[in-house]
């Protein structure tokens, strides 16, 4: 369930229907932002066909700097004091990779609604939550040989948070709660717990502004 | 009459701390394993008690250029590599008074004997009474030099002398004999025990205190235990910078509970003791979940 705020009135609109759906209603919102009257809005409500046939795929990717960061650090793992082999794949290995897809929705041939959704990933010691990416695009010919283009993103969800272990130091240093990947390195057991992934998503939040001019 | 040995067989102190961060092909790979993450001993404090003041100096290189230094000033520049972060003091050996201990962990190093014939009777002075009774009472980690005779740890050399030292540091709470292996061992490469190191002996007690460590000298011009104690007393301040509410006692234990005999050819408990230091199972934990 979410919430969409509506520029038109600032009502807000609650739903419990399919993602899919969510988003087609956002595209609507939006779309409605730019007319003029209720019987515009009435008379414009397109079919789910007309959604399909003005929606395109923007971007379609597996993995993301959060999962590589992820993947890329777990690799290894340390000798216990009695020498026992620890690897963190038992950890951090993860069976489905954070998978990301984003969306172009047309509401007229200058404005489009960008949407989008990754799966996230997790495995015993970390999480990426899924993600739900919204924004626009906007374009327009100032003149004969100018033209402008903007397009804002966000990103809402797809963090990164990485759980702690519990390790057993004997004597010198008793049970204490720890950083798994720095369990055995020299730093003090509570400091490593400050090193533990607590991520948001990179280009969580994007704005672009091109202007072109044609001389 | 008891006469100071520095136990080597064969200055400067190290003025650029910059220069002690590097790691170096004489030491061990585990060092470097626990310097990636910037954590090499602070808060420790390690005093070598050695040669500051005599005519006497070595040529060695321990990977900065070759330097002619007292013995001293190699010990207390050895330490500093291999623990950066770490409070070093340098205590000559030849003052009287008792050594002072600063606050934290302290780590004390000793490559140096005072050798005696046996069964004579002997009082300590101010300094190393201190030493003993550091060690005895588990107030600061002692790395002492096993010594360069090529005999077990108690027993006579070839002078018909023991290192009283030694001997007064037996079954004390927090005192950890060194000896040297020719170099640093792998399970791939097993290393020997140095010709010139003691050896553990038959004495138990000895064993149960009794640590080796690789002293490259092929690499650093510098041979002896001597050579060997400075890295344990590294070892030690890097592991006090973790465990920081860890006494003495328990640094001791850490290091020699964790040592491994699996990087040792034909390791005998008798000529190793524990076996060879190693700095990375003594930061682990026993079990992690």
């Amino acid at each position: 369930m979410w919430i969409v705020n509506r520029n038109a009135n600032c009502s807000l609109i609650k739903t419990s229907t399919s993602f899919l759906m969510n988003l087609f209603v956002l595209a609507l919102l939006i779309g409605n932002a730019t007319m003029s009257s209720a019987e515009d809005f009435a008379t414009s409500w397109p079919s789910i066909q007309n959604f399909i046939d003005s929606t395109h795929l923007i971007d379609i990717k597996q993995g993301s700097e959060l999962s590589g960061k992820v993947s890329d650090s777990s690799a290894g793992g340390f000798e216990t004091a009695q020498g026992n082999f620890v690897s963190f794949k038992q950890w951090y290995q993860t069976n489905w990779t954070d998978t990301k897809t984003v969306w172009m929705t047309e509401i007229n041939p200058n404005l489009g609604v960008i949407w989008g959704f990754s799966t996230g990933e997790k495995a015993e010691k970390y999480e990426i939550s899924r993600s739900v990416t919204i924004g626009f695009a906007y374009s327009t010919q100032i003149d004969k040989t100018s033209f402008l283009s903007i397009r804002g993103t966000t990103i809402l969800g797809g963090n990164l948070r990485e759980k702690s272990c519990t390790a057993d130091y004997g004597d010198i240093g008793g049970i204490q709660e720890v950083n798994c990947r720095l369990a055995a390195s020299p730093l003090p057991p509570s400091e490593t717990l400050t090193h533990l992934f607590n991520d948001k998503p990179l280009n969580k939040d994007l704005f672009f502004i091109r202007y072109i001019k044609y001389f | 009459m008891k006469i100071k040995l520095i136990t080597i067989a064969c200055g400067i102190l190290l003025s650029n701390i910059a220069m002690a961060q590097t790691l170096q092909s004489w030491m061990s790979p585990e060092v470097g394993d626990a310097w990636r993450q910037n954590y090499k001993g602070s808060g420790v404090t390690i005093t070598v008690v050695d040669d500051f003041r005599s005519r006497s100096r070595f040529t060695g290189n321990l990977g900065y250029g070759v330097a002619n230094m007292r013995h001293g000033e190699w010990t207390y520049n050895e330490a500093l590599m291999i623990a950066p972060s770490a409070r070093l003091r340098a205590d000559d050996f030849n003052t009287a008074g008792a050594v002072a201990l600063n606050r934290g962990l302290n780590v004390l190093n000793l490559s140096y004997g005072m050798y005696i014939a046996p069964n004579v009777a002997f009082r300590w002075g101010s300094q190393e009474q201190s030493i003993v009774n550091y060690a005895t009472n588990g107030n600061a980690v002692i790395s002492k030099a096993a010594g360069n005779d090529a005999v077990d740890i108690n027993s006579v050399n070839r002078n018909g002398q023991i290192d009283a030292l030694n001997y007064s540091l037996k079954g004390t709470k927090s005192a950890i004999f060194v000896g040297a292996l020719s170099k640093n061992g792998t399970t791939a490469a097993p290393a020997q025990m140095a010709s010139y190191s003691n050896t553990a002996g038959t004495d138990t007690t000895v064993q149960k205190q009794f640590l080796v460590v690789g002293v490259e000298g092929n690499k650093t011009g510098l041979y002896g235990t001597s050579f060997a104690a400075p890295i344990v007393s590294g070892y030690a301040a890097i592991i006090g910078s973790k465990f920081t509410s860890a006494n003495a006692t328990q640094i001791t234990n850490q290091l020699l509970n964790t040592a491994r005999q699996d990087t040792i050819a034909s390791y005998n408990a008798s000529i190793h003791g524990r076996g060879e230091a190693s700095l990375t199972r003594a930061l682990a934990p026993v079990g992690i979940r």
